[in-house]
């Protein structure tokens, strides 16, 4: 039995930890029932289980194994963003297969406080461990099913800042331009494993689940630890409390951590092979959709930035950006996917946020983040925020570099679909600061490819009679 | 009672394609969907997958019953998006597709279903079997819109085949414009209609020539609809549509 001095400093310093400022922090083998975040990181990757339907135990197995690979491998990835938080959750041992504590629908609302959960409030009343208000997350989960001697796993991503619309405002000649994100919940291609990949699992699963003493997998170490103290008592909610630990450096596949030891509560170092792909093959080479998620990452730590007006880190862009354009790359087989096409947003949206500020060393980013968003659009041409990305992007790189609009028909109509395919009224906002911007604009050249001011004036007067279905 | 049967063989293997249309005979009936949810949601009935013949699976064979449940139900959610509620019908299976009858499509529209999906594994051992889908929206103006896929490898098929998703926005967009609904409708129409393209045609496509066949002229009476919807839409007064510009032809189309 722990005693209650340890135990009591122990939850205090996984109640620290949960609440820190924290650059980067990890936790493994959270019990679905209990889920929890890093409330003090500005990003938490949340991974659950990757579930099997059938009765193949070891498959059932692979599942909870495949998530905690899939976390450090992520984890691995995303450090450089900083304020991020990863957390690998799964099903305890005899717990029924079929229940529904690891779903993401049960898992989600639990997150963002919908429900208490193990969470514990701070002294305004927020819960520690629940994403907060403006913070991102990145849920993932997956499938896996067997076809023959193949497995087939197939992964899901959901990402959001809590209470906070992915909005993203195009601004030039005294107008701006919104839209949002054409999806935050991607269902991405199924990735094929052999028999050979899943015993690769296994031993990196191994190699995976050790805290060693140094970077070196014959290094002296002990278990990740599972659920290791339980806070009974006054002032406790009789639940769970697990271990955590923030990531002080990485080396080529290796991860220094520190942590809280469980049984004495004082605070200890150590070495976790977070990225050891399978047999030497990065992990990501098998399931190009961690770039995805790597990159979703990073864009929702910039945004994070960017709303609360931190400093951004350093290199961040350029990393989220590569990453997501890796992952395009990769799934070059899949060419009308949403992944794509969403992969592409967040790829012009962090172009877009490097280049908007004032200068004309920025065009670049302008005119980069533009073709991003162009590309998302050919793959959803019906999709009205697809659409006002796109022209949104266009008008902003056009005026920065040119300091006018060019093929405003086509502008035009294109602004004028997104109001016919959408619900929201910033879609007649759109248009209507569009013309604002044209009449305030010079006289544009008399060809068929330019509204005149004359016929601005006439479809903003067309405009007036028009309203967007709720 | 109209049926059609097709091979091709395909990289998702040989398909069958059987469109049954209703004719009243006398037949089981089918099982009320133990989860249909809210009354005022559109919905995606997950049936039953089960090995033809009725015979008792296996452990293993239920395994592979159930993978490809949960694959039809999870893609189903994943490209549904908030259009349509996907439920899992427990035991619902329809033993022939003569079970849509027109009573039944009448029971599915009042209850907002929009598509209908279920399984069978014909040889569990190579994994052939089939898999079936009603587009119940599409009853009356393409009947009887309930298809078979027959395939050497169901989950092979279902891999190569999630695009079976894509159909979730055109049936709602049928829906919405049967209810006349005509905006509400215009950007599901185009939206299925764009993703069911690539299904539809090159190495993709999902189904043989006579599906693909009666699919293209599905597309071609959407295209139709899409058409008319936005002429319907254009009718009230304030209507976004009336700033959309028809094309050469008069015709309005989704936007490319």
């Amino acid at each position: 039995m722990i005693p209650v001095s340890v135990r009591a400093g122990f939850v205090t310093s996984i109640l620290l930890l949960l609440s820190a400022s924290l650059a980067q922090a990890d936790i493994s083998h959270v019990d679905c029932r209990s889920p929890m975040v890093f409330g003090g990181a500005a990003v938490n990757v949340v991974v659950l289980p990757y579930t099997y339907a059938g009765s193949d135990q070891e498959l059932a197995g692979i599942g909870n194994r495949l998530s905690l690979l899939v976390k450090l491998d992520v984890l691995s990835h995303i450090l450089d963003y900083g304020s991020i938080g990863a957390v690998q959750m799964e099903m305890p041992p005899g717990m029924r297969a079929q229940s529904r504590s690891c779903l993401p629908e049960v898992v989600l609302p639990a997150l963002l406080g919908g429900r208490p959960g193990n969470s514990s409030a701070d002294g305004n009343g927020e819960s520690q461990n629940v994403i907060r208000v403006g913070h991102g997350l990145v849920l993932v989960w997956g499938l896996l099913y067997q076809e023959g001697d193949d497995i087939f796993v197939q992964t899901y991503a959901q990402f959001l800042r809590r209470d906070t619309e992915e909005t993203i405002t195009f601004s030039a000649g005294g107008s701006s331009f919104q839209a949002n994100l054409s999806s935050k919940r991607v269902a991405f291609a199924p990735q094929k494993f052999t028999r050979t990949n899943l015993e690769q699992i296994e031993d990196s699963y191994r190699k995976a689940n050790y805290v060693r003493e140094k970077p070196d997998d014959t290094s002296p170490g002990d278990e990740l630890p599972m659920l290791v103290a339980k806070c009974v008592g006054y002032g406790c909610d009789n639940s769970p409390i697990h271990a955590g630990f923030y990531v002080e450096e990485k080396q080529g596949e290796w991860i220094r951590i520190q942590y809280i030891d469980s049984v004495g509560g004082q605070r200890k170092e150590g070495w976790i092979h977070a990225a050891s792909g399978l047999s030497g093959t990065p992990l990501d080479k098998i399931l190009p959709e961690l770039k995805f998620i790597e990159g979703c990452t990073g864009y929702l730590r910039l945004r994070v930035a960017d709303a609360e007006h931190t400093p951004q880190p350093a290199g961040a862009y350029a990393l989220a950006h590569d990453q997501l354009n890796a992952f395009v790359y990769s799934n070059e087989s899949q060419p009308t996917d949403m992944a794509n096409a969403v992969a592409g947003q967040l790829a012009g949206t962090i172009n877009y946020l490097v280049g908007s500020p004032a200068g004309r060393d920025r065009i670049d980013w302008l005119l980069k983040a533009a073709d991003d968003f162009e590309r998302a659009r050919r793959i959803l041409p019906y999709d009205p925020n697809a659409i006002t990305l796109a022209v949104g992007s266009q008008v902003v790189a056009e005026w920065r570099q040119k300091g006018r609009c060019e093929q405003t028909v086509k502008k035009s109509e294109q602004l004028s679909t997104a109001i016919g395919l959408s619900s929201s009224p910033a879609a007649l906002t759109n248009l209507n600061n569009f013309y604002a911007m044209l009449l305030r604009s010079p006289e544009p050249p008399p060809i068929a490819e330019e509204l005149t001011k004359a016929a601005v004036t006439q479809r903003v007067a067309a405009l007036k009679g028009v309203t967007v279905p709720q | 009672m109209f049926l059609y049967m097709v091979h091709s063989a395909r990289s998702i293997g040989y398909a069958t394609v059987v469109m049954l249309a209703t004719c009243g005979m006398a037949r089981a009936q089918l099982t009320n969907c133990r989860d249909p949810g809210p009354p005022e949601a559109f919905k995606i009935f997950v049936d039953e997958v089960r090995v033809s013949g009725g015979s008792v699976p296996t452990a293993s064979v239920q395994a592979k019953l159930q993978t490809i449940h949960k694959f039809l139900y999870e893609n189903l959610r994943a490209s549904s998006g908030d259009n349509a509620s996907v439920r899992d019908c427990g035991k619902r299976y329809p033993n022939d597709p003569a079970d849509f009858d027109s009573t039944e499509f009448g029971g599915l529209d009042n209850l907002r279903v929009v598509l209908e999906v279920w399984g069978a594994l014909d040889n569990p051992t190579k994994g052939s079997g089939t898999l079936g889908f009603a587009l119940i929206p599409a009853h009356s103006i393409a009947p009887p819109a309930v298809f078979i896929i027959s395939s050497d490898n169901l989950l092979n098929s279902l891999r190569q085949g999630r695009q079976i998703g894509a159909f979730a926005p055109l049936v709602s967009g049928i829906s919405q414009y049967q209810n006349r609904n005509y905006a509400g409708a215009i950007p599901l129409l185009c939206a299925g209609t764009q993703q069911l393209t690539p299904v539809l045609s090159g190495q993709a496509a999902f189904g043989d020539a006579a599906f693909l066949s009666r699919q293209q002229a599905l597309m071609k009476r959407v295209r139709e609809m899409t058409d008319a919807a936005v002429k319907e839409a254009r009718k009230t007064q304030g209507s976004p549509f009336s700033l959309w510009s028809p094309s050469s032809d008069g015709t309005f189309v989704c936007p490319k």
